[in-house]
């Protein structure tokens, strides 16, 4: 029995597992921590997943925030500089699974809210996990700035993994 | 970062069971997707780590709140007073018995879902309330995933309820896996 379900999932593709990615360290930490786990090359090809990165571009009008006189100007520079960090988020992640010796990965770079794209996202790939880090916000922070892992472990359709890089012990 | 192969993937994994069917649905969605192995080992966790089961149970009140008024005189059915019965310890003696068969009961059926995707499980029964418990007990046998399942209740009913997956999101030291029903379920 087992051995047939294997044989129609190759047949049929692997599931696929979306990890969201921003610039910051703690996003990082749970794609390297995902490759460590899931992807281990003792697997080898036979890792049971399809890795989809999906890194949030901030739309700039988001950004700059209120309008204010001499916005319009500011806007291509912030349309730059956000493409630049995305870049940046994108090619350090390709460096993370190249390290890990992992090749069968897709990336994407999605304009919008981060919140929304990676739960479209996972709707787009029909993705069974998705993977996010946490800030580590705490409470307050959380209400004030919004809490994008909250908003997913909530919202996406699919089974969530939040997963925080440790606090460092003192 | 990766020293060794197959040793690295080696996870100490804790799954939070609880008697919703959105416990067992996501202990069997664990199973299947983090002890996938290519061959048909006898016992997968030996080659790819430690599974736990989990079960919290709430503590025993020690006293009974009657949902009517209490009617210890029937000549005196003014009295609609409603007041707390302290029960006796037969009584809690008995409900205490009957939790933990409940408990055990419902540990027996996880692993026979474990057993029968050739995993082998250790099961820990803790008193307390759950969101605490399943945490700090996470910390300590530093479990490297926390599996919990989640009702997929709407946020008002999250609010008055209390969200176990919620709390473990925030609070748990390790990376946390929340798994939702699925999607025919949705309400």
């Amino acid at each position: 029995m087992a051995t047939e379900a294997e044989a129609t999932a190759s047949v049929v593709g692997k599931s696929v597992m979306v990890v969201g990615i921003d610039d910051s360290e703690h996003s990082f930490y749970a794609l390297q921590w995902t490759l460590l786990h899931f992807f281990s090359p003792a697997a080898g090809s036979s890792s049971p997943f399809k890795l989809v990165v999906v890194s949030a571009k901030p739309t700039p009008t988001s950004v700059i925030g209120l309008a204010g006189p001499g916005a319009a100007d500011v806007l291509p520079f912030v349309e730059s500089d956000l493409r630049k960090i995305s870049l940046r988020v994108i090619e350090k992640a390709k460096e993370i699974c190249t390290s890990h010796s992992v090749a069968d990965v897709e990336f994407e770079v999605v304009e919008g809210d981060a919140r929304n794209v990676l739960c479209e996202a996972v709707e787009k790939h029909h993705a069974e996990i998705l993977v996010v880090g946490s800030h580590g916000y705490g409470a307050i922070k959380r209400t004030v700035l919004g809490s994008v892992s909250d908003y997913c472990a909530h919202h996406a359709h699919c089974t969530v993994m939040i997963v925080k890089k440790p606090k460092p012990k003192h | 970062m990766a020293d060794g192969g197959g040793e690295d993937k080696k996870m100490k994994v804790l799954v939070a069971v609880e008697e919703t069917e959105g416990s067992l649905y996501a202990l069997s969605w664990a199973l299947d997707n983090l002890f996938t192995s290519a061959s048909d080992v006898p016992d997968k966790t030996e080659s790819l780590g430690r599974l736990v089961l989990i079960h919290a149970q709430q503590p025993l009140q020690h006293f009974m709140h009657p949902v009517g008024p209490c009617m210890t005189d029937p000549h005196h059915r003014s009295f609609s007073v409603l007041f707390a019965v302290y029960a006796t310890s037969s009584v809690i003696d008995s409900v205490r018995r009957a939790q933990e068969q409940n408990s055990r009961n419902l540990l027996e059926r996880a692993t026979q879902v474990c057993r029968s995707k050739l995993v082998e499980a250790e099961m820990v029964i803790v008193d307390g309330d759950p969101k605490e418990m399943i945490c700090q007990f996470a910390e300590q046998m530093q479990a490297d995933l926390l599996v919990v399942g989640s009702r997929g209740l709407s946020k008002i009913r999250r609010a008055i309820l209390g969200s176990v997956s919620g709390y473990c999101a925030h609070h748990a030291t390790c990376p946390v896996l929340i798994v939702k029903p699925p999607k025919g379920n949705h309400p």
